[in-house]
C-alpha cells in the first residue's frame, strides 16, 4: 500500500475543503432559506397538521437533510470530477497508487469534510 | 551495452472511434541519454508517453522498466518515472510550494523540505513558492511542471514538449536543466517538433508519423547518413546559362548568375567534387569563393516524412 500517497490525497482534499469552507456553507444556508421562505409563502398557510406535526417543524429538518445530503455529495464528486475535467488527473493516474488507493484518498477525505 | 533502462515492445493503441494512435512500436531506451521523439502533430508521440506512464490503457504489446513489466510491477515503475505532460495542467488555487510537495508524497516519497528546495532553487522558483499558481506567468507554470515531475526523484524523466511556448531565453535555460539532469544519471525522454531541440541535446532520435516508429538512430549518424551536402561557388564572372558539359551535375544557376549550387552525397564514395572543379576549370570557368552547407536534422525529418507520405500514395 502506498500509504504516502493516499495521505496526500487525503491531506489536499481536506485543505481544499477548508478553502472553499465559505462558498461550501454560504450555498446551501441560502438556498434552503428560499425554498422555506418561498415554499413557505406560497403554500404555508394552507398547510394545516401533518400526520400531528405542524407545517414548520415538518418542513425544516427535511430542508436541512436535504441540503446536506446535496453538499456531501457534490462535494465529494467535485473533488474526482474536477482534476478529471480540468486534467490535472494526469498525476494521480501517473502515480504508483492502486483505483482502490485513490478511493480510500478521496472517499476518506470527504467523510471528514 | 548494459540492458535497456525501458523497452517498448509492439505497443499498439486503436481508440474506440478506430483511430489507431499506434501501430506495433517496439524502442528500447538506453540508460542515461537523452532520447528525442519527433513527429508532426498527431504522430502518435503524446500517446506513446501516456501508455508508458500509465494514463492511457494500450491496446496490446508492453513497456518494460528495467526489464519488469510496467503494469504487473506499476508501483516500482511509476515510481522511477517522471512525466511533464503538454498541458499546462494544475490545482491552480494551491500555492506553488504545496503542489510541488503534494506530488513527491503522491508517488510515496518521504516528504522533504530540503530536497523540495533545491528543486525549486533550480529551477529559479523559491521566490514565487508561496504565490497561488494562477497568478504566474506561463513560463513560470511551465517550471512547475518539471518541478511537480521532479519532486519524487525519477530516474527516468519524460517531457512532452517541454518547450512549447517558451520563449528563447527559457528556452536556452531549460536545455541547461536538462542536460544537468542528465549528467545526475537521469534517462530523459523528449518529444517535440522543434527539430532544432533535437539536434541541441538529444543523444539518439527517434522519428514517428502516423503511429509509426520510422527510424530510430544516433543522432550524429542520422545526419551523416541522410545528410546532404550542399556546395556553393561564388563565379568570378556571372554565367547566362550552366554549359552544357557541366550538365552531368545537375548544376543550379541563382538569378544573378553568379553562383552555382550543387547538391552531393556526403556519405559516397564519390562526391564528384574534383571531377565538377576539373570540368569548370577546363570549360574556363573561375570562381572566387567556395562554401559547403551540411543539411540539417530539420531537412532529413522533411525528407523522411514526405518519403513516407510518397510510399503511401
Amino acid at each position: 500500500m502506498n500509504w504516502r500517497g493516499i495521505w496526500a490525497i487525503y491531506k489536499f482534499e481536506l485543505h481544499r475543503f477548508r478553502r472553499t469552507l465559505w462558498t461550501g456553507l454560504a450555498v446551501p444556508v441560502i438556498t434552503t432559506s428560499l425554498y422555506f421562505i418561498v415554499f413557505g409563502a406560497a403554500i404555508g398557510s394552507r398547510m394545516s397538521e401533518i400526520n400531528g406535526i405542524d407545517y414548520g417543524s415538518f418542513i425544516v429538518p427535511g430542508l436541512m437533510m436535504l441540503s446536506l445530503f446535496n453538499e456531501s455529495i457534490f462535494n465529494a464528486s467535485f473533488g474526482i470530477h474536477m482534476p478529471r475535467f480540468t486534467g490535472t488527473i494526469y498525476e494521480i493516474l501517473s502515480a504508483p497508487l492502486s483505483a482502490m488507493e485513490t478511493v480510500i484518498g478521496y472517499v476518506g477525505a470527504e467523510r471528514i469534510s | 551495452m548494459s540492458d535497456p533502462i525501458l523497452s517498448i515492445r509492439g505497443l499498439r493503441k486503436e481508440y474506440g472511434t478506430g483511430v489507431v494512435a499506434l501501430k506495433s512500436v517496439d524502442l528500447d531506451i538506453r540508460r542515461g541519454e537523452i532520447f528525442a521523439l519527433l513527429g508532426p502533430n498527431g504522430a502518435g508521440k503524446t500517446t506513446l508517453i501516456n501508455i508508458v506512464c500509465g494514463i492511457v490503457t494500450p491496446s496490446g504489446g508492453e513497456v518494460l522498466v528495467e526489464g519488469k513489466n510496467w503494469r504487473r510491477n506499476f508501483r516500482e515503475a511509476r515510481t522511477r518515472i517522471g512525466l511533464v505532460p503538454q498541458e499546462l495542467t494544475m490545482d491552480v488555487f494551491e500555492p506553488l510550494i504545496s503542489t510541488v510537495s503534494f506530488s513527491r508524497e503522491l508517488f510515496g516519497r518521504r516528504p522533504d523540505p530540503k530536497r523540495i528546495e533545491e528543486i525549486l532553487r533550480e529551477l529559479s522558483l523559491w521566490d514565487k513558492r508561496k504565490t497561488i499558481l494562477k497568478e504566474l506567468s506561463g513560463g513560470m507554470k511551465r517550471r512547475v511542471m518539471i518541478a511537480k515531475a521532479l519532486a519524487h526523484d525519477p530516474d527516468i524523466l519524460f517531457l512532452d514538449e517541454p518547450t512549447a511556448g517558451v520563449d528563447v531565453e527559457l528556452r536556452r535555460d531549460m536545455w541547461n536543466m536538462v542536460r544537468r539532469l542528465r549528467e545526475d544519471g537521469t534517462t530523459i525522454i523528449l518529444t517535440t517538433h522543434y527539430i532544432e531541440e533535437a539536434e541541441e541535446m538529444a543523444d539518439r532520435v527517434g522519428v514517428i508519423n502516423k503511429g509509426e516508429l520510422i527510424l530510430v538512430e544516433d543522432k550524429t549518424e542520422l545526419m551523416k547518413k541522410l545528410g546532404r551536402k550542399i556546395l556553393h561557388l561564388q563565379l568570378a564572372e556571372p554565367l547566362a546559362a550552366v554549359p552544357p558539359e557541366l550538365a552531368d551535375w545537375n548544376l543550379q544557376l541563382s538569378e544573378d548568375g553568379a553562383t552555382v549550387t550543387y547538391e552531393f552525397d556526403a556519405k559516397a564514395e564519390r562526391t564528384g567534387i574534383p571531377s565538377l572543379l576539373t570540368a569548370m576549370r577546363d570549360a574556363g570557368i573561375a570562381f572566387k569563393d567556395l562554401d559547403t552547407k551540411q543539411s540539417s536534422l530539420e531537412d532529413i525529418f522533411v525528407n523522411l516524412i514526405h518519403h513516407d507520405k510518397q510510399a503511401a500514395a
